[in-house]
């Protein structure tokens, strides 16, 4: 396994230092970051817009371009994240959590830095773990069946709710919430659409980028323009330091391996991606934190963690399409797509048939990693330069680019109505201080959960002991119960031990 | 921020204005309309064709993608443009099952009219290599000892895997357990993790597995042998002649689009399908490239219907309670 990674490795660098592919790359990166930070238009469709493009290029060539505007949008996304709270895909609202209150607090040049940097470690562990641990990551994945992934969803919908502000009635609402609105759609066990009161837009279910737009992006400024546009600009505009101080780095650094290690560990893993790793990283930094009561209130390590845990799974997310052929999500598939169409047919040949490409293409992943650290640690003053602009002119951008976004997601101005109702939804919940990842990440998992679980129970004839009897399911059900045990037990402890030693001046001023 | 939207703003633009028709087709670019996402099978079959007719034909070639509501959304946006050849709706055998599943949508044959078939191609039926079954006789004898044991993926409810699945129950008698998936990759993906047994789903995504050895193709349902598995039997061969069909893809335009621009297409298709270059890229995905005229693609169409609707009934499928 060592030894043909090396090698391979070292082969792909040769591919991927090719002037062409160098630039390519960088096309790639760049793109990548541009499209990532436009809210709502992701990669998906930047790079099926842009595959045509690639025809001309070589496969590899063109497989670096299109890898390159993946993870790189993976960097992007954090941006509107946390500058304006705007998460442009499921593993950005974590990072919205601490990210956007460290701007509120003048801190968003270190946020975005920290973002940045822990990327970089975390693609560069990411795809060493491609390298090194494909086959093994691969055949774990294959263990990962209908049961495996019920316990799997149990354990991060637990998880959803710790996220919020330990297990509360609110957070569960929510979560209870998410799953509701993700039940809209076509059920695939019996093929019946569910809740399209007759919309053909419905069959397919509400996109997240339509929720999390809604509810965030247009919540967000409608409770901004109540304010009657008092301040001349965002609270985030008043910066205090451009780069993540040495402080931040000593805080930070086990939250970046660890959120690294975790991302590597559930990106590979079909359908959960890089959404589950992020609020694992999330949960679980808050989980081993001294002052698990600061976090959303404004922690490097809450920005550190997920952003870690979102870059290092984008890499190790394509484990199955390049090992089996099988693609892990609509992205994936999109790649998948790109490769039949350069005549390379995904499968479990591709490594040995095409080695050129396959360490290529992996090899471009370290440099184009590289490319992306240096280019978003220059974006930083470019960013923080949109803070000062007026609300008056940066509002009506900011909603014209998220309707854009929201148009491009399939063609459809149902989905900007859809994303507008979302808006009065957020306000709403903006109104009575509820926090909505729960709900974003119940409507991720509810459906996943509900689908296997039907799956689970047709395979096993309605047995409910293949739940425990499968010893992967077992563990993770386990997992599942010590979470829900440490969450009760655990805060009351800590809570009498911190009170007394542990006050935050700039809590009160960020909730206000 | 006011370059992007600017250039945002530029780029709409830009895909808005749109010539007046002239008389020579094509004057402008003809987009074709595919109800799947990109990389999907129906989009790359639409790009591979589209590169290449566009240099034939002197105008861009444009897919657009509008996947949704079981292919409503493309269906009926095509249905409504403006019939003059430039609005095509790349479709497939789906077009013709979704009649007995969604009867509140227009009706292909009289919206649409046939310009050509693209490709064709088998459903498979395949085991999971490590299981000891090599024919569809095994196939039936292990699941007779374990009736309703036997678990087979298919990837959703009304696609023909899933209808050819209880094809297969009724003309064998035995009693498999089917589970069903929202797409090809996962339903390959539970097989080679031995969750589950085996399989019945176009051959394109699943030959590459075939090929590696991990899944053990056992029957097609073309009527002749596919050239990709050459020594894997049909369903007719075994016995069992009503598992007799083939899948396939091809493209439609408005119904009333006049006759000579449908003409004009087809024999520009038909020139692209020929080339060995085409051919050489949709065998690599397991298309067997088609042509042919419209009115056999018409014909297609019509017998689907027919077929599906035969097997829908007799095994009392139903989406709505």
């Amino acid at each position: 396994m060592w030894d043909t990674g090396i090698s391979g490795l070292l082969g792909g660098l040769l591919v991927a230092v090719e002037p062409i592919n160098l630039f390519i790359c960088f096309i790639g990166v760049v793109l990548g970051t541009l499209v990532g930070v436009l809210p709502g238009v992701g990669p998906v469709v930047t790079i099926s817009l842009l595959l045509p493009l690639t025809f001309g290029m070589e496969p590899v060539t063109a497989l670096i371009m299109l890898a390159g505007i993946y993870y790189g949008a993976q960097y992007g996304g954090s941006t509107t994240a946390i500058l304006l709270k705007l998460p442009g895909e499921t593993a950005a609202v974590l990072t919205c959590l601490d990210g956007n209150q460290l701007a509120r607090n003048g801190r968003a040049g270190a946020a975005l830095g920290m973002s940045a940097i822990s990327s970089f470690v975390a693609g560069t562990i990411g795809t060493l773990a491609v390298v090194f641990f494909a086959p093994l990551l691969v055949s774990i994945a294959l263990d990962f069946g209908p049961a495996e992934n019920v316990s799997l969803m149990l354990l991060g919908l637990t998880a959803a709710v710790m996220v919020a502000q330990g297990p509360s009635l609110p957070a569960v609402g929510m979560l209870v919430a998410g799953i509701l609105l993700g039940t809209i759609g076509t059920d695939t066990s019996t093929g019946i659409a569910r809740y399209h009161f007759g919309i053909p837009e419905l069959r397919d279910g509400v996109n997240f980028v339509v929720i999390a737009m809604g509810i965030y992006g247009f919540g967000e400024i409608i409770a901004n323009l109540e304010e009657g546009l008092k301040q001349e600009k965002l609270p985030t505009a008043r910066i205090t330091n451009i780069y993540p101080t040495r402080d931040d780095f000593r805080r930070s650094w086990k939250a970046i391996l660890r959120g690294s290690f975790i991302g590597s560990a559930v990106g590979f893993l079909p359908g959960l991606g890089t959404s589950a790793g992020a609020f694992a990283a999330y949960t679980v930094e808050k989980k081993v934190s001294a002052h698990p009561e600061l976090f959303g209130t404004g922690v490097i390590e809450g920005v550190a963690a997920p952003e870690a845990a979102n870059n290092a799974a984008a890499q190790t997310n394509f484990i199955p399409l390049l090992t089996l052929g099988l693609p892990s999500g609509a992205i994936m598939a999109l790649m998948a797509g790109a490769m039949m169409i350069h005549g390379v047919v995904p499968g479990p040949a591709v490594m040995t048939t095409r080695p050129e490409l396959f360490w290529g293409l992996i090899a471009s992943m370290f440099v184009g990693n590289l490319m992306l650290l240096f280019l978003n640690l220059n974006l930083i003053r470019v960013w923080v330069k949109v803070l000062t602009i007026p609300y008056s002119i940066l509002f009506p951008v900011i909603m014209l680019l998220c309707a854009i976004g929201i148009y491009s997601l399939n063609n459809s101005t149902f989905d900007i109505l859809l994303a507008a109702f979302f808006g009065l939804v957020g306000y709403i919940f903006i109104k009575l201080k509820l926090e909505p990842a729960p709900l974003l990440m119940g409507f991720v998992l509810g459906p996943m959960l509900e689908e296997n679980f039907r799956r689970t129970m047709t395979i096993a004839r309605g047995d409910l002991t293949i739940f425990i009897s499968k010893p992967i399911s077992a563990g993770l059900l386990a997992a599942t119960a010590l979470t829900i045990f440490f969450s009760l037990v655990l805060p009351r402890l800590r809570r009498t031990r911190h009170r007394a030693n542990f006050t935050n001046p700039k809590i009160e001023k960020t909730n206000a | 921020m006011r370059k992007i939207v600017a250039l945002a703003s530029a780029a709409i633009m830009t895909v808005t204005v749109s010539c007046p028709a002239l008389a020579e087709f094509p004057e402008q670019p003809i987009r074709i309309v595919v109800s799947a996402l990109p990389g999907g099978s129906p989009d790359i079959l639409a790009r591979i064709i589209g590169q290449h007719l566009s240099l034939k034909i002197g105008q861009s070639v444009i897919v657009e993608n509008k996947s949704g509501g079981a292919g409503a959304i493309a269906n009926e946006y095509v249905a409504r443009a403006k019939p003059d050849g430039y609005t095509l709706l790349g479709t497939s055998d789906a077009l013709g099952i979704n009649v007995s599943f969604f009867p509140d949508q227009p009706d292909p044959t009289t919206s649409f009219t046939p310009v050509i078939q693209a490709m064709s191609s088998p459903q498979v039926l395949a085991v999971r290599s490590d299981i000891d079954v090599k024919s569809v006789d095994e196939y039936v004898e292990r699941a007779k000892t374990d009736p309703g044991g036997q678990t087979i993926s298919v990837p959703g409810v009304t696609t023909s895997g899933n209808l050819a699945s209880l094809m297969l129950e009724s003309q064998t008698g035995i009693d498999l357990n089917i589970a069903v998936y929202p797409s090809a990759a996962p339903a390959i993906n539970d097989v080679l993790g031995q969750h589950i047994d085996s399989i019945f789903v176009t051959l394109g995504p699943a030959l590459p597995q075939i090929q590696a050895g991990k899944l053990r193709a056992i029957a097609v349902t073309t009527p002749e042998r596919t050239p990709a598995l050459p020594d894997v039997p049909t369903f007719r061969e075994l016995g069992l002649d009503g598992m007799t069909f083939t899948s396939w893809q091809g493209y439609f335009a408005p119904a009333g689009t006049p006759p000579e621009v449908v003409s004009k297409l087809n024999s520009a298709i038909n020139e692209v399908l020929a080339e060995p270059e085409v051919q050489k890229q949709l065998l690599a995905n397991a298309f067997d490239p088609a042509g042919g005229t419209p009115e056999q693609q018409g014909a297609l169409l019509h017998d689907g219907i027919g077929f599906w609707a035969d097997i829908v009934k007799k095994n009392n499928v139903k989406l709505e309670n």
